[in-house]
């Protein structure tokens, strides 16, 4: 089935992917938290790493909050300013870079925000931007449930512009805080050349909260057969393990497609540093190409749509990948990621 | 179909065409096959018998070994946690187990099938080691050097008809990798079309000990790989981890790649080099592409021409996922 059929029914969309999405801050339910922290304890049948069960027990023996007061709740932390933000995420390429030629070839490009607007390896084949990058990332403030993401199509209203701190041939560092100055969130991205190409991404997370906080770091990615806008046919595969997420097209597929059989993995690189603020972390794809509303990642999109965690074959999809993080006052804890070709 | 896969198939019929004799040579191929197959493969009960006759409680085979082998000789290792990496080579050039990270191996459940296999086009000639078993007609192998880092391994078959030397890697640090570099001499005295293929059965980690080897294989152009999904949809004992054979760069010289890719498939043991989408090295039939919940390996295969004397080097990884 072609997705450009479905993206058509469903977005009112022919031979172009993105619609501009309403960017509308929606406030988060402690009870969808508690689904979120209930998924990670018990949904994988897979087993379970031991951290992940004891984030799921940290979150479990918290005192929970009447689910009716969560919305209310959420907006309490909302200063005037905040409800009042101008959204600026975009999609428009600001800090390119490129490397390498044929099949290590590498070119992707940063928007202001710290998006990715493309991701082209090898040479001719795209697997982001088919008329248009969804990509970014989100933070999600436990104590509060008050999610803040930038996903490229649109963002959670609730960011204060950002700042490059510095820009060179190979890298390009950005910095920005959530307008209620409760994080910090400085991003690194730099290019590894050579015959593996691959983009790296430094994420620090700082708590500026002034109190212990515990927060969910995430990258969300919606990865792209090559030949998807040209063809009007997005549809792959995509899964997760405990160090990934990743799309792709199969060599040997077992359904039809334009695109080439090539693939994209987010891959989380050793662990988030210092030891001490690492709660879990988590691969998982997902049949939507919103990208995950920050508090409750394996539940629901951006748009409010729930969401069906794990394989997805010849459909359109996601993938995104999540840090459990514990930060004292001012503490900064840093983890790596990496897009690479497959 | 796949775009790639009709490449891929015409691709190996111009090579065979390019070749001048490919009906004969197919014939041939599979009249030197059987014979090797009928002299290496243990008797199956009868014509009929599952594919799983031949095997274990645990989905891997019994049988026949002659100079291969899973015993470790090179062992490498870097890093701690996360990035901890070990892998071992034997004295043939396979790998005995991967593990990373720490306490994640994706190779080595009772043992490790992972290796090479070599096709002669015009001759039909088979060579392979999967550790499992190999096809009977290698010389010794020579180890040329070992450092901390690397060891590097030489094999020709004793008919003389190619030289392969492999040169093991440890890529340590933040995304630790095992790399290994492939050259293939051509020393027959005349042109030569081969293929080249690196396989491995992945393994979910806790295979060996609960019995459970199914898991998650795929495959791309440039990768083939195994895992345990996070969200899987079948139970498993095993963690969320994957391990994936990525091919690196293009065979060089360029002049010599004709094509390559990867592909997965529902059989432990290693592709029957001339036969590589077709039959597994026992001559079970192979199912190729995306396989869940089950039992299967993965394959990078180089189709490479090559003048008397000269060699095309093929760079692939295994790296944790």
């Amino acid at each position: 089935m072609a997705s450009g059929r479905e993206r058509k029914n469903r977005f009112g969309i022919i031979g172009k992917r993105r619609k501009n999405v309403k960017n509308t801050f929606r406030p988060l339910s402690l009870l969808s938290l508690a689904g979120f922290a209930f998924l990670l304890a018990v949904s994988t049948p897979a087993q379970t790493p031991a951290r992940v069960t004891s984030m799921a027990d940290i979150i479990d023996h918290r005192p929970q909050k009447p689910s009716s007061d969560a919305s209310s709740d959420a907006n309490k932390t909302l200063s005037p300013h905040q409800q009042t933000v101008v959204p600026d995420s975009t999609e428009k390429c600001s800090y390119k870079f490129t490397s390498g030629s044929g099949v290590t070839y590498m070119n992707y490009c940063i928007t202001v925000n710290g998006n990715f607007t493309n991701f082209e390896s090898p040479s001719g084949v795209e697997m982001l931007d088919q008329h248009g990058s969804w990509e970014g990332y989100g933070v999600c403030d436990y104590e509060t449930n008050v999610g803040y993401w930038d996903y490229g199509y649109a963002d959670s209203g609730n960011w204060k512009a950002p700042v490059k701190v510095t820009e060179n041939a190979t890298e390009v560092k950005i910095e920005r805080s959530t307008s209620d100055g409760m994080y910090l969130l400085t991003q690194t991205i730099s290019k590894v050349t050579g015959e593996s190409p691959e983009a790296r991404i430094v994420m620090a997370l700082k708590n500026t909260s002034g109190q212990e906080r515990v927060a969910f770091l995430s990258r969300f990615a919606g990865f792209l057969p090559d030949k998807g806008a040209s063809e009007s046919n997005l549809n792959e595969n995509y899964d997760g393990s405990l160090d990934s997420a990743w799309g792709y097209i199969p060599d040997y597929a077992t359904f039809s497609t334009p695109s080439g059989p090539y693939g994209l993995m987010l891959n989380s690189i050793g662990e988030p540093a210092p030891a001490s603020t690492f709660l879990f972390n988590l691969g998982f794809a997902y049949n939507s190409e919103y990208g995950p509303s920050p508090c409750i990642q394996t539940n629901q999109d951006t748009q409010g749509n729930t969401i069906t965690q794990g394989m997805v074959i010849n459909n359109y999809g996601s993938g995104a990948y999540t840090y459990g993080l514990s930060l004292n006052k001012n503490e900064t804890s840093t983890v790596t990621l990496r897009y690479l070709p497959f | 179909m796949n775009n790639s896969r009709i490449l891929s198939l015409l691709s190996l019929a111009a090579f065979a065409l390019l070749l001048a004799v490919p009906t004969q040579a197919q014939n041939d191929a599979a009249q030197k096959m059987d014979q090797y197959l009928n002299g290496l493969r243990p008797q199956k009960p009868s014509s009929d018998a599952p594919s799983s006759a031949n095997q274990s409680q645990s989905g891997r085979p019994n049988g026949f070994k002659s100079d291969a082998t899973t015993a470790c000789s090179y062992p490498f290792t870097s890093g701690s946690g996360a990035t901890y990496m070990n892998y071992c080579v034997t004295v043939n050039g396979t790998l005995a187990n991967f593990e990373s990270p720490s306490g994640v191996e994706m190779l080595d459940q009772l043992g490790a099938i992972e290796g090479y296999g070599v096709c002669v086009i015009q001759t039909g000639g088979v060579y392979y080691d999967d550790n499992f078993a190999d096809s009977g007609n290698w010389l010794a192998p020579v180890t040329l050097t070992q450092t901390d880092t690397e060891v590097k391994i030489e094999r020709r078959p004793a008919d003389g008809s190619f030289l392969l030397t492999q040169t093991i890697s440890k890529v340590s640090g933040a995304a630790p990798a095992a790399r290994i570099v492939m050259t293939l001499k051509n020393t027959s005295g005349v042109i030569r079309g081969f293929y080249l293929i690196r396989s491995a059965e992945f393994v979910p980690d806790q295979a060996g000990t609960t019995g459970i080897y199914n898991e998650t294989y795929d495959a791309s152009t440039d990768s083939a790989w195994g895992y345990i999904p996070y969200f899987a949809t079948y139970s498993s004992t095993s963690g969320p981890y994957g391990l994936v054979l990525n091919n690196v760069d293009e065979p060089i010289p360029a002049s010599t790649s004709i094509v390559y890719y990867g592909y997965d498939y529902n059989s432990p043991l290693g592709p029957n080099p001339c036969q590589p989408l077709e039959f597994d090295i026992v001559g079970d039939k192979l199912t190729v592409g995306t396989l869940v919940n089950g039992v299967g390996s993965g394959a990078v295969l180089y189709a490479l021409i090559l003048n008397n004397n000269q060699s095309a080097t093929v760079t692939l990884r295994y790296m944790p996922f």
